[in-house]
């Protein structure tokens, strides 16, 4: 029943959360993989039956932030949580993406356990 | 001085040292060893030695970041090096090979966490920054830019430099 979206423009992290989220014995049904915003929005609209997404900030073509605006003009915080995932921890980028909707954040280098915890309430 | 940086050459390249350790123990689960710390004046030293000559830079990757000073967080390795960064970061076996395109977005990635850790310890305190996306084969000689800050060091097979450029800030 957990379809994850993982968005990030780098390989290397989409296949390291993958990873962590196996590890963490998160039960994740499928997990669907973008670049950036436009794929995120893209795979979003193509999967609709996605209930949880982790999201880069830092990104080209639509960054995390234009990325979470436009999913809250479409499904609350409750309908789809957003996490994201993000280098810059106490930035003011986090801060206009928590502002704008998103439902937590991690900060990259992550270990498993902080992704357990932020991913913990919207996973069953 | 007017500087709207006031970290000083030191602090940054302790900075940086706890940047590079903080992702390299968290993310690859590797220790490094220190090769070379400092601050280079001008031109960037080319601080990646293999036995005992300078060993040749294989892989660049650059984050600009802007703010009060432009600059870049820039990552050098060689050819051993970034497969030791690669494979930490996938979690492969010693002597699993990598495909080229999958090393080079590994050694992005990874210059990016050390440039967002960097940002959080040296540049966040003294204004808002933006890092940019992760450039690559971008060569760092730009006149304009001063080194802040480098740290040469050995990963398992290879090594790797990590170097602060600032522009020069307009008026000190
Ligand atoms: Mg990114």
């Amino acid at each position: 029943m957990n379809k994850v979206l993982i968005v990030d423009d780098s390989s290397t992290m989409r296949k390291i959360i993958m990873r962590v989220l196996r590890q963490a014995e998160i039960a994740v049904d499928n997990v669907i993989e973008a670049g950036n915003g436009v794929e995120g929005l893209a795979a979003l609209g193509a999967n609709p039956d996605i209930g949880l997404i982790l999201s880069d900030v830092n990104m080209p073509e639509m960054n995390g932030i234009d990325f979470v605006k436009a999913i809250r003009s479409s499904h609350t915080k409750e309908q789809l949580p957003v996490i994201m995932v993000t280098t810059e921890g106490g930035g003011a980028m986090v801060n206009t993406a928590m502002e704008l909707g998103a439902n937590g954040y991690v900060c990259k280098p992550f270990t498993p356990d902080s992704i357990r915890s932020a991913l913990e309430p919207y996973v069953g | 001085m007017g500087n709207p940086i006031h970290c000083s050459a030191e602090e940054m390249v302790a900075h940086l040292q706890s940047a590079v350790e903080d992702v390299f123990q968290t993310m690859l689960n590797t220790m490094i060893t220190l090769i070379d710390a400092g601050c280079a004046e001008g031109a960037p030293r080319a601080a990646l030695p293999s036995g005992g000559e300078p060993a040749r830079v294989q892989f660049e990757a650059v984050v600009p970041f802007s703010g009060p000073r432009n600059g870049a967080v820039v990552l050098q390795c060689t050819a051993e090096g970034a497969m030791d960064i690669a494979r930490g970061l996938l979690m492969l076996e010693a002597g699993c090979s990598v495909p080229l395109e999958e090393v080079q977005d590994a050694i992005g990635e990874c210059a990016n966490m050390v440039s967002g850790s960097l940002k959080t310890r040296a540049l966040d305190p003294y204004g808002v920054f933006h890092l940019g996306v992760p450039q690559f084969g971008t060569s760092s000689a730009d006149a304009s830019r001063r080194s802040a800050g480098q740290l040469a060091f050995r990963m398992s097979e290879g090594c790797a430099a990590v170097e602060v450029w600032m522009e020069e800030s307009a008026a000190a």
